[in-house]
């Protein structure tokens, strides 16, 4: 199995055409991305969200909302006329409402409309969490009151802070969900060798004493670490060459590699153990990996935005949108949770596609060749 | 050594093999001859347990064959038809990786991909990619990579398939090595030549059957044609040529516009002197005479009535 592994990976970074999809083309189009959008693509850069706020009877919200101000957002405290008037004009994103009930008013779904409801969310979760600790210990409720006074610390903790909320980061993002599909050439390849009834040189494989799992496994493995490689050469590229800033995101983000790159070899090796010919197969394999990559935003960077507003279970099994708002989970919205998730869906998809043509590969006998 | 009793292999309506029936004995060079769609490749690959089949049974060393038969499997080298090798390993990599399929042993490997290299004659091209070698080596290439094990079973198909004569040559002279070293060899080919100068049993297959099966000489004993002669430059009348088709062992003559005479007779002596006396006595000039024995190609025509195809 070990020296199976490591012929495999051998072959697969001596075939350039792989080579070529796998880390060429992503540099190229992280380099003219980064020509485009010059060098100004910070993860840690701020841009404050222009917001109007309605006063009302909390002033606690208000108080957090003005903590906020100059840094996440940048607030104007308008009547209620006024700030509806802002929002239709587009020279605000939301309106904030400092009612019992804090409330959010956006016009849209994209990227800063999302963090303006995660700050309210995290205001009201914070706010109901206080309520359970007052309710159980007066002492608790005076430290807690004391902390949330310290906005800034709060604020640190709930908030995307100190985050980008850049459009042009999308673009970014996308494109490591892109490269990670790319490897599907990896897993297209590994299955054309492993069918007998596709290529005279999988014949010749099928008809050696070696266990057929043992073959499809050291195959499959091997284009995962393949992609795994490629993706952190890619990762380098961009954080060491072209010097982009993913600040402290650089751990959280390599689960995402691994997972992203196992998604793209087993969408390869899904789409290489059916019976199409090979020109087909990598026709299909190509239109679907753009077409993935495109609803991730990678062509238009409010694509996924507009895809979970009319259409958001695409969202969910498109692997690219799941690797680029994995991304997102970790770099803008500090959203474990939905990080989590992100992993979870890519894990279920890999997994299913693998099963799927584990079943077919493992296949030792045809009907014909 | 091999073993086929009845196969039958159905594609939907087309019956690729039909009750084929084989036995293989240890020790001999065997020749599959079949044209195109005769069933060559489908037996093979029923053998190797890469097909399903319908009916029958297949049998290799005793040992009925499946797909996880593995210690036979072992034992069994494959030189398939289209060359199959990995293009982005070089030479000496891919002999390595095909015997490392069947060998284990690191220093065992290293010497019999080595010998494999000699063997084949690729001593000078061993770090070459296999896109930058010729037809001929590519298919020395491929023939390394299914005997590098020392099977004792080795079956090719068509291993010569566009291949230049010095090649071939030198194809044929090593399968004949590895016979003598031990190996049972299952080789088709296209090429009745070759079949005839290594094959010691033939066994010709069309439309799924076995057709004869026999050495050469007993092949051409099966057919009625024992003797072709062809006379060129030879000016004949029609009542001359019905004379010549009653001569004793003649059954068949050819009279075409380049003015040459073919005369096809069964086994007996002398056919060729009484077609000559008889066009001496005729006064009829001739140039030059030839006298063939039957070829495999007589025996392959009259047999399947057909041309072989390419």
């Amino acid at each position: 199995m070990g020296r199976l592994f490591v012929i495999n990976l051998k072959r697969i970074f001596a075939n350039r055409m792989n080579m070529f999809w796998t880390i060429i083309f992503p540099m190229v189009l992280g380099t003219l991305f980064y020509a485009t959008f010059g060098s100004g693509v910070d993860m840690e850069k701020m841009k404050a969200i222009p917001v109007a706020a309605v006063e009302g009877e909390n002033q606690a919200f208000e108080s957090f909302l003005n903590e906020l101000d100059g840094s996440t957002l940048s607030l104007s405290w308008m009547t209620e006329e006024e700030a509806s008037e802002a929002l239709r004009e587009g020279t605000v994103i939301g309106v904030f409402y400092a009612a019992s009930e804090p409330t959010l008013t956006v016009t849209g779904s994209q990227l800063q409309e999302s963090i303006l409801e995660t700050l309210l969310t995290s205001y009201l979760e914070n706010e109901a969490m206080m309520k359970e600790i007052g309710e159980k210990n007066m002492l608790g409720m005076i430290k807690a009151a004391q902390s949330l006074s310290d906005y800034s610390q709060m604020v640190e903790e709930v908030t995307v802070s100190g985050k980008s909320v850049d459009n042009d980061v999308n673009y970014f993002y996308a494109l490591l969900g892109m490269a990670c599909l790319f490897g599907a050439f990896q897993g297209l390849t590994g299955a054309e060798e492993l069918k007998a009834n596709l290529s005279p040189l999988a014949a010749r494989r099928s008809i050696s004493p070696v266990h057929r799992m043992t073959m499809v496994i050291a195959e499959m493995l091997a284009g995962f670490t393949a992609q795994f490689f490629n993706i952190c050469v890619l990762l380098i590229y961009l954080t060491q060459v072209l010097h982009l800033n993913f600040g402290s995101n650089l751990p959280a983000m390599i689960p995402i590699c691994i997972f992203g790159s196992m998604a793209g070899v087993a969408f390869g090796i899904f789409i290489g153990s059916s019976r199409m010919p090979e020109g087909p197969k990598i026709g299909i394999l190509v239109g679907s990996t753009l077409l993935m990559s495109f609803l991730a935003g990678l062509m238009f960077g409010g694509m996924k935005d507009v895809v979970e507003k009319y259409f958001p279970i695409l969202n969910r099994i498109n692997p690219a949108a799941l690797i680029s708002d994995a991304f997102y989970s970790i770099a803008v919205y500090e959203n474990p949770q939905r990080y989590r998730m992100n992993l979870l869906l890519l894990a279920l998809i890999t997994g299913g596609m693998v099963w799927i043509s584990f079943c077919t590969l493992r296949r030792e006998r045809y009907d014909s060749i | 050594m091999l073993h086929i009793k009845n196969l039958v292999k159905r594609y939907g309506e087309l019956v690729a093999l039909d009750h084929l029936n084989l036995d293989i004995r240890e020790g001999e060079i065997f020749g599959l001859l079949g044209p195109n769609g005769s069933g060559k490749t489908t037996a093979i690959n029923c053998i190797l347990a890469l097909l399903k089949y319908d009916k029958g049974s297949i049998t290799v060393m005793g040992k009925e064959m499946h797909p996880d038969s593995y210690e036979l499997k072992r034992q069994i080298g494959v030189v398939p038809q289209n060359v199959a090798v990995f293009d982005q390993m070089n030479v000496q990599a891919n002999i390595d990786y095909f015997c490392g399929l069947y060998v284990t042993e690191k220093e065992k490997r290293k010497q019999l991909v080595e010998e494999a290299i000699e063997f084949v004659g690729l001593q000078d091209y061993r770090k070459m990619m296999p896109a930058k070698l010729s037809g001929g080596l590519l298919r020395r290439l491929n023939i390394a990579c299914g005997i590098a094990h020392k099977p004792k079973l080795i079956i090719m198909d068509e291993p010569t398939v566009a291949v230049d004569p010095q090649s071939r040559n030198r194809i044929l002279e090593g399968i004949q090595e590895l016979n003598r070293q031990g190996s049972t060899i299952i080789y088709t080919s296209h090429y009745m030549e070759e079949v005839e100068q290594i094959c010691s049993r033939i066994m010709i297959m069309d439309h799924g059957r076995a057709i004869a099966t026999g050495t050469s000489d007993e092949l051409k004993q099966m057919i009625r044609t024992g003797e072709t002669i062809h006379i060129s430059g030879i000016d004949l009348k029609q009542e001359h040529l019905a004379v010549i088709e009653t001569l004793p062992h003649v059954f068949w003559t050819d009279y075409d516009e380049e003015k040459t005479l073919t005369v096809k007779c069964t086994a007996g002596k002398h056919n060729l002197i009484r077609v000559l006396n008889y066009l001496q006595e005729q006064e009829i000039e001739f140039g030059q005479v030839t006298s063939e024995r039957p070829t495999l190609n007589d025996v392959f025509l009259e047999i399947t009535g057909k041309e072989l195809r390419d």
